[in-house]
């Protein structure tokens, strides 16, 4: 069984303690919470006045107004409610690449602790959240529920998670869309390799679902500066058998020139369907871009650039 | 095709490390589990072939380097320049057409074609098919525009003064420094005796060539002329430059060519034709035909050391090469030193291809070293033989006290009787009434029976005590002789059957007076059976007394027989720095001893000095023998000093004598600084360098104390010219190819010029090469920073 400190570092939860995960969209809600609610009921913030219609109850008429223009006006509120979380945690063969180094640092370790941290922050905001654990299909799934002893369900499957083979991210963004019931947070953590036209229109499908989605991009720094010198077999860690002998420094800049349009295309998909993507490496301290990511999303309407 | 530094073709063999570390990179590979894999093979899909391509570029470089770079430093040098051309641009643009399809997208296919072509083009031409323009095999260089590394051995031998034959070759010289290219070098040899080079290496500076051969004078003895081609052959291999010649500057004279060594001449031409680059030999003739010369070829001393005032007999020889006569009108005349004022003069009658004799007399007044010259006075076609020299000691008499141990009145039958015919044979001869010749003894020898011999005031004026077959002495004398000794004087002790050898030993031994060389043992050899006789040991003297006699011409101590001696102790004399042994018989027994005691020396002869135990007295060198011993012993004797050119010229010095600064000049009026040197027991100056006849002076601070002649070769006197047959045949046999010039006429640098300008030579690549190398490396670089940039 996973421990909740192997996912959860104090120092880390320390640095990120004055912030809060903030949904940029409207989420449905009903319980207190800090994230703006489409509907309106009681609550303490006043939001507009409209013109009174039968129907309407008497005690929501604002008598300062009448007593004003002689007409009949009702007050409608803003009503406070909590942030459904939907984490999305890319557990593909990919995610495995950890470096040349055989005990380093893997792409999934480090999205789970992110995922993990994220899970912590919006538990202890009394907001829910929920985990799903993917490759080419939904592998497990943990609903989003609220609580601190929720925080022990995550862990646990996080703790479980192996990395897979396959990835095909638009596929099961299609199968986990229909899933989310209301609309609320959805947080994808996953290098995002794959057919980039398919994962955007998985995207799209959330989008149109009205979620707010953010995706956490996981990168190793080999992949994004090729650093490799002498002759090199690289086998794929998703298809056992693809391997390419190569002379890494002959293709160097051919590859960065391919993995820059690749990015390219990434982030304008990414901006057309209103889905914030934060690239983030696994040599930062992911407490540090956690932070720097919700205190910009702090800011309204600052999307994080690439 | 060929090289110039043919080992470091080998390096060539480099070319295979950049394929087998290339080999080597790709059997070791790391191994990576991949997640960008898409990213990887996107760019593989579309570059694979581009990437390939590039491999294969910069393999196809880093093996061309080290191949072009070997060929470079291996000095390749080509004979066909065009079809070098053709090998190497082809290749070349091959390569660069690859390159252009690597870089170029919309055209790669006209790239192909055009690399393709360049390819097929070099096959081609391998096999054989080869434009006709790279067909022609004419080479471009002319000789005149390369360098070259030369060897010009000129003929300074005696006979190339005949009818100007050595100044021609020094204009020929002159010719040759002032067309010489900047980077070519030259060395000269000169032949006469000895080869010598003028410069120690091979220079590039025209103007110490031309200022050295200027100063020459031909005055040398015979020319070696295989040994100096052998010398030159040794110098020309090491040139730097591609062009390499021999040029012969000689007469060509018979002497010169006949009965060269077999061996030697096949050692040569197995030497030039493994050299990879043989130089080629030119011969130039600057000899004239002669058909008149007379020589003075010897000149003999009636003594190579005569006293002041005693008359010196000089006979000279002289020899007519030429087909005319002279009935009386051929003038000689006798001069001394560099008196041109004539001494003494006679007319001489010579009939064609004939000798003659000519005599003179002579006597001086002072003591010293002395130079006389015989000359004839007539113009012919080698004046340079017309005159010889000879040197001659001139000393104060020589007083020599004779005891004779075993007297007679008989004639020849008392033991000191040929010892005193010998020492002063003109005295003994005074029956003769030829008064013209006037001959005196230098030295003058008393005798006194041992009987006789009583007391120290019958020394008188000796320098030299000569005890011959005494038994024994009285006690005062022998003290007294032995004070004789100590204080610089002589003393010959000479055994015989009178001789007492316990009484010597005891007395004159080591616990007596202690001038005894050795302890006698007892006599060996017998008179009566011949077996026992013995021989001197013809070894080199390397004693001044006996030096004479290592030139045979002064005579050889092994033409007498030692029927009886005595066996002398020399061990325990083995580890005396005073004790020499002078002479040895052919079985090891020392013969003649010396010791030297205080500021004198004894010698002690173990043989008798009549014919009673060897008849060494009845041998023509017996005479110079005791002179010899009697002037050493009198510390007047002197090494032969007039010599064979070649021969080396040596003074002994005393141990004052040997603390002094000695110069010696030679016959072109340089001088040398001579350093005092020990050999055994005795200081001596020693000049080897004895190349060039003339008059050789030695002087200290003070004054001039010796005078040496070295004499050139007769040889260089007979100015018959070798045939042409044998010379060709020589040449054939030395070379496949001999240029002959013919430079008596003094147009033989014309005739050089007119030769040269036909043949051509073989062409360096190294700066092409080099250049090509060059700009492989930086092509390499560039590529390797632009490869891989390259997406498709």
């Amino acid at each position: 069984m996973a421990s909740v400190t192997d996912y959860l570092d104090p120092k880390d939860l320390s640095r990120l303690a004055n912030h809060q995960v903030l949904a940029r969209r409207v989420v449905e809600g009903f319980c207190s919470g800090l994230h703006r609610s489409p509907h309106k009921g009681f609550s303490v913030e006043f939001k507009q006045h409209r013109a009174y219609t039968p129907g309407d109850e008497i005690r929501r008429l604002d008598w300062k107004v009448f007593a004003k223009t002689d007409r009949y006006y009702v007050r409608e509120y803003e009503e406070e409610t909590n942030l459904r979380c939907h984490l999305l945690l890319d557990a593909s063969g990919s995610m495995a690449y950890g470096g040349e180094e055989e005990n380093g640092l893997s792409k999934l370790a480090y999205g789970s602790r992110l995922a993990a941290c994220f899970a912590y922050l919006t538990l202890r905001q009394t907001d829910s959240v929920g985990l799903t654990t993917f490759d080419s299909k939904v592998r497990s799934l943990v609903p989003p529920r609220g609580g601190a002893s929720h925080t022990r369900q995550i862990i646990d499957l996080l703790g479980e998670t192996k990395a897979g083979e396959d990835t095909d991210l638009g596929k099961v963004f299609h199968e986990i869309a229909p899933q989310l019931k209301k609309r609320g947070l959805v947080v994808i953590v996953s290098d995002c390799f794959g057919d980039i036209p398919s994962i955007l229109k998985g995207l799209a499908h959330f989008n149109h679902a009205k979620h707010d989605v953010v995706i956490f991009q996981i990168w190793h720094r080999d992949e994004l500066e090729f650093p490799f010198q002498s002759w090199t077999r690289f086998d794929c860690l998703e298809q056992e058998g693809i391997r390419h002998t190569v002379d890494p420094q002959h293709l160097r800049e051919a590859y960065l020139e391919n993995l820059r349009e690749y990015r390219e295309e990434l982030v304008k998909g990414c901006h057309k369907h209103r889905v914030q993507l934060f690239p983030i490496t696994t040599d930062e301290p992911y407490a540090e871009g956690l932070a720097s990511f919700l205190a910009a999303r702090g800011k309204a309407g600052m999307p994080v650039h690439l | 095709m060929s090289f110039l530094n043919g080992a470091l073709v080998l390096g060539t063999l480099a070319a295979l490390a950049p394929l087998i570390i290339h080999l080597f990179n790709r059997s070791r590979f790391k191994v990576i589990k991949w997640g960008a894999t898409h990213l990887l093979e996107s760019v593989l899909r579309k570059n694979r072939k581009q990437i390939q391509l590039e491999q294969w570029i910069i393999l196809i470089i880093r093996c061309s380097i080290p191949i072009i770079l070997a060929l470079t430093l291996a000095r390749m040098v080509v004979m066909n320049w065009n079809s070098f051309l053709f090998f190497l641009i082809l290749p070349i643009a091959a390569l660069l057409f690859l390159i252009f399809l690597a870089f170029s997208s919309t055209t790669r296919w006209l790239w192909g074609i055009l690399s393709a072509a360049c390819v097929i083009g070099v096959i081609l031409g391998a096999i054989g098919f080869l434009p006709e323009w790279g067909k022609n095999k004419e080479i471009s260089s002319l000789s005149g525009e390369v360098p070259a590394s030369t060897v010009i051995l000129l003929d300074d031998s005696l006979s190339m003064n005949t009818n100007d034959g050595f100044s021609k070759a020094q204009s020929f010289i002159s010719g040759f420094l002032k067309n010489m290219n900047q980077q070519s070098e030259t060395t000269i040899i000169q032949l006469g005796g000895m080869p010598s080079s003028l410069f120690e290496k091979p220079t590039a500076d025209p103007l110490a060539l031309d200022l050295g051969v200027g100063n020459l004078n031909a005055l040398g003895d015979q020319a070696s002329i295989l040994a100096s081609l052998d010398q030159a052959l040794t110098i020309v291999s090491e040139g730097k430059n591609l062009k390499r010649e021999i040029i012969l500057l000689s007469d060509f004279r018979n002497s010169d060519w006949m009965e060269w060594d077999r061996s030697a001449i096949d050692s040569f031409r197995e030497r030039l034709n493994a050299s990879p680059n043989s130089p080629e030999l030119t011969w130039v003739d600057f000899g004239q035909e002669a058909k008149k010369n007379l020589l003075v070829e010897k000149i003999v001393l009636s003594s190579q050391t005569v006293g002041v005032g005693h008359p010196v007999r000089v006979r000279a020889t002289i020899r007519n090469l030429s087909d005319e006569s002279f009935e009386g009108n051929l003038r000689v005349i006798l001069t001394a030193d560099q008196n041109e004022s004539t001494i003494d003069e006679a007319a001489l009658s010579i009939g064609p291809q004939a000798t003659a004799q000519v005599a003179f007399t002579h006597h001086f007044d002072l003591s010293g070293p002395q130079v006389l010259h015989v000359e004839l006075m007539i113009a012919d076609d080698l004046p340079q033989d017309n005159r010889r020299s000879v040197a001659i000691s001139v000393i104060e008499q020589i007083d020599v006290l004779i005891i004779d141990g075993d007297p007679s009145r008989e004639w020849l039958r008392g033991e000191s009787d040929f010892l005193k015919l010998a020492l002063t044979p003109f005295i003994e001869n005074k029956q003769k009434e030829d008064k013209d010749l006037e001959m005196k003894d230098l030295i003058k020898a008393t005798t006194i029976p041992i009987e006789q011999f009583k007391k120290a005031e019958q020394f008188g004026e000796a320098r030299l005590i000569v005890l011959a077959n005494v038994k024994e002495l009285e006690s005062t004398i022998t003290e007294e002789i032995e004070s004789f000794v100590v204080n610089g004087g002589g003393l010959l002790i000479c055994s015989g059957n009178q001789v007492n050898s316990g009484w010597y030993n005891e007395n004159l031994g080591a616990t007596g007076s202690g001038l005894l060389p050795m302890p006698i043992l007892g006599e060996k050899g017998n008179l009566q059976n011949e077996l026992t006789y013995k021989k001197f040991n013809s070894s080199y003297f390397e004693h001044p007394a006996l030096s004479m006699f290592n030139d045979p011409r002064n005579g050889s101590l092994s033409e007498g027989l030692i029927k009886k001696w005595l066996d002398l102790d020399e061990v325990k004399s083995r580890s005396d720095p005073t004790v020499t042994v002078v002479a040895r018989l052919e079985n090891g027994d020392p013969i003649m001893s010396e010791k030297k005691v205080g500021k004198g020396v004894v010698m002690f002869w173990a043989s008798s000095i009549d014919t009673d135990w060897n008849n060494l007295p009845t041998r023509p060198s017996f005479l110079p023998f005791t002179q010899q011993i009697t002037t050493y012993l009198s510390e007047k004797v002197l090494p032969p000093q007039t010599v064979r050119a070649g021969y080396p010229l040596t003074y002994y010095l005393s141990e004052d004598g040997a603390q002094l600064e000695y110069e010696l000049t030679i016959p072109n009026d340089s001088s040398r600084k001579l350093i005092p040197r020990k050999r055994k027991d005795k200081y001596l100056l020693e000049f080897t360098n004895t190349r060039l006849p003339g008059t050789y002076v030695l002087s200290n601070n003070e004054q001039v104390i010796a005078k040496f002649v070295v004499l050139a070769s007769p040889s260089e006197s007979n100015l018959e010219k070798a045939k042409k047959d044998t010379i060709n045949e020589i040449s054939k046999e030395l070379a496949e190819n001999v240029n002959q010039i013919d430079g008596r006429n003094g147009e033989g640098w014309n005739a050089y010029l007119t030769m040269d300008s036909h043949r051509k030579f073989g062409r360096e690549t190294w700066k092409i090469m080099l250049a090509v190398v060059l700009g492989l490396i930086l092509m390499e670089i560039i590529l390797l920073r632009k490869f891989g940039k390259i997406v498709r």
